[in-house]
């Protein structure tokens, strides 16, 4: 790998650790535990508009294992793992359609963050009862993935092309 | 290559904000339809829990705080309410009857809380005494 | 220098800058997370002639169940009635004997409790179980002048303890069995080597007997069920909400017969006065406390002194325990230390600290 392809993602991965300490100081969330906000989000989206998908799914699996290590638990790394994957897989399939821009992409990404952590949730904690968070987790999704997007939309167009040149589709 | 034919908004982007919102709202009507019914009435005077009286038996109960005030619990037909306080305001009594879960009655001038608790909260054990 | 170089370095400042606020946080957040504080394993055994469940989380439950398997049979093998080769049992024969530390401890302990309960906690009562069965399940109702014999061999004031040697001398005819308070000690040994094997979050449940150290992983404390002492099992008449505290029920319904001849229920909790069942107007007493075997004693003393002693007894002493009391109609009463952390379905009564 190139050296400069290691500090692309080096970048990316402070980057997370950053955010996601930010989103730990958030106690409680929702009193379901091992759940986060999503804000770490922002540095998959940043990697999948500069870098590609699969970059972009790598700093993913980067971010979630290493948070998981910091801040985490084993069960927030299972529910990261969920939410993490089903947001990436969504925020690819509307990056494809010319429909949507960063914004909506972003959107649908934290809706999908929360839902797949919901539904992790389901299945370790084997009960239906944290369905009742649905409501209050998708709300959520849905502003932290505008935020999220507005942040990242604002960030990228100030970092320079060679940042990121040689990397990536 | 940054895109720089990306606008802020695209139509797309309008159209799922409300395509979520919309899914938001029918979640919201499903809590609400959905609430679970109420069994218990739990009395609380400054965060002190005095007493708490099933909703299936019709009773008064008279709560006084220390300073002299009163209200009067009263219990029928499976739901709660305060009638008799001697409270300046009164809302309490104009809050009428509650009966769900999650329900609740105050009377602010005398710190007093009349919350209903629900079935399903007796559940999900990690041992059992005996 | 070009500016790629210029980047690259700002590249790397920024991830040094992220890795040291990451090592802060890190140090900030004190202990480094126990990666295993979520996963438990449970250890099942039976000892003290009942079923046991262990619980223990964190990555050093495994030597903590082990550490409390071996503790608990031991325990058994010095304290049981029903094994000839206990320490029990041969100072039971012996009418006395030099006593090991934990006999010592519970004999004392019980002899605290025997005062301070006015005779309701008397662990001299094994010969009046035996009488009545209960101990080798052949149930029968015992005459007066039996009654009467026995009693005169029941009586904890008879016991001479010498603290300084550790010896113990029981009265003419004596007996004690110590199983009103074993298990309630045993837990509380089971919570003292669980905290010593780094463990910060488990549970036992020793037949019934419950202790519980610290909250669950999830940060929420442990909930425990106090059965329903009128209907089938299972059914629970409330919930307590506990962290680092002891859960113990005793109640008739937990061992009793039932005279084919006159149709007339037993139970095994005796009075020690009258030799017969207590008939306190209770029917399940749960006391919660952070000491398992105050707890222990308690909740059959508590059931002798029936509704308006426990509430005296407790407001004495409300300091060291709260109480959940069920009387014979069903209704519940909880002391208000408790009151917080109870949940009942048919609601219940608070017990004031001042009377």
């Amino acid at each position: 790998m190139k050296a400069k392809t290691i500090a692309q993602y080096g970048l990316l991965a402070a980057l997370a650790l950053v955010l996601s300490y930010l989103e730990s100081l958030v106690p409680a969330f929702f009193a379901v535990p091992g759940m986060k906000l999503g804000l770490t989000n922002l540095v998959v989206l940043l990697a999948l508009y500069r870098m590609g998908e699969l970059p972009a799914l790598a700093i993913n699996f980067v971010r979630i294992v290493l948070v998981s290590l910091l801040f985490g638990s084993a069960l927030s790394f299972l529910f990261s793992l969920a939410g993490g994957l089903l947001s990436w897989l969504v925020m690819c399939l509307l990056r494809r359609s010319a429909h949507f821009s960063m914004l909506g992409v972003s959107m649908a990404g934290g809706v999908a963050h929360n839902v797949g952590q919901i539904l992790a949730a389901m299945l370790v904690l084997e009960t239906w009862q944290v369905a009742s968070y649905l409501l209050a987790l998708w709300v959520s999704g849905v502003a932290a993935g505008l935020a999220v997007g507005l942040i990242c939309h604002e960030v990228s167009r100030r970092l320079p092309d060679q940042l990121f040149s040689g990397g990536g589709n | 290559m940054p895109d720089t034919e990306k606008r802020r908004l695209r139509r797309g982007d309008l159209l799922l904000l409300l395509g979520l919102l919309a899914i938001a709202l029918v979640l919201a009507v499903l809590t609400w339809a959905l609430r679970a019914p109420g069994r218990t009435a739990v009395v609380r005077v400054d965060g002190e829990v005095l007493a708490s009286f099933p909703l299936e038996e019709d009773r008064t109960y008279r709560i006084e705080t220390a300073d002299g005030g009163e209200n009067l619990l009263v219990i029928e037909d499976g739901s709660a309410r305060l009638t008799g306080a001697n409270c300046p305001d009164h809302l309490c009594v104009n809050q009428g009857a509650i009966r769900y879960a999650g329900d609740s009655i105050i009377c602010l001038p005398h710190g007093v809380v009349i919350e209903i608790t629900g079935e399903g909260d007796a559940l999900d054990l990690d041992a059992v005494a005996g | 220098m070009n500016r790629n170089a210029i980047r690259a370095r700002l590249a790397a400042g920024l991830l040094a800058l992220a890795a040291l606020l990451g090592a802060c946080s890190y140090s900030a957040a004190g202990e480094p997370a126990d990666p295993e504080a979520a996963l438990s394993s449970d250890r099942y055994l039976e000892s003290m002639d009942t079923l046991m469940k262990l619980t223990a989380y964190g990555s050093q439950r495994e030597a903590a169940l082990d550490a409390a398997e071996e503790e608990i049979l031991r325990l058994d093998a010095l304290l049981s009635t029903g094994d000839a080769g206990s320490e029990v049992s041969a100072l039971n024969r012996d009418g006395g004997g030099t006593l090991s530390t934990d006999t010592l401890a519970l004999v004392s302990r019980s002899l605290e409790l025997y005062e301070e309960t006015g005779g309701a906690f008397d662990i001299t009562v094994y010969p009046l179980m035996q009488l009545w069965g209960f101990t080798d399940k052949n149930y029968r109702v015992p005459t007066q002048d039996e009654l009467d014999e026995t009693l005169a061999v029941v009586g904890a004031d008879q016991l001479a303890l010498d603290a300084q040697s550790g010896t113990l001398t029981l009265g003419e005819g004596q007996a004690i069995d110590l199983g009103g308070i074993a298990k309630g000690y045993t837990s509380q040994r089971v919570m003292e080597l669980y905290r010593e094997a780094g463990v910060t979050s488990g549970m036992v449940s020793l037949g019934g007997n419950i202790q519980c150290l610290g909250l669950k992983p999830d940060g929420t404390p442990w909930r425990i069920g106090i059965q329903d002492p009128w209907s089938a099992e299972g059914s629970i008449a409330a919930v307590v909400e506990v962290a680092d505290q002891a859960v113990v029920t005793s109640g008739g319904y937990e061992r009793y017969f039932v005279d084919e001849e006159t149709g007339i229920t037993y139970q095994h909790i005796l009075d020690p006065a009258t030799g017969y069942p207590a008939g306190s107007g209770l029917a399940s007493v749960s006391i919660v406390s952070d000491d398992g075997t105050l707890a222990d004693g308690l909740s059959t003393a508590l059931y002798l002194l029936g509704l308006e002693g426990s509430c005296d007894y407790w407001r004495a002493h409300s300091s060291e325990f709260e109480a959940l009391l069920i009387d014979d109609a069903g209704a519940i009463y909880v002391t208000e230390g408790l009151a917080q952390s109870v949940t009942a379905e048919d609601g219940f009564t608070v017990i004031p600290r001042e009377g």
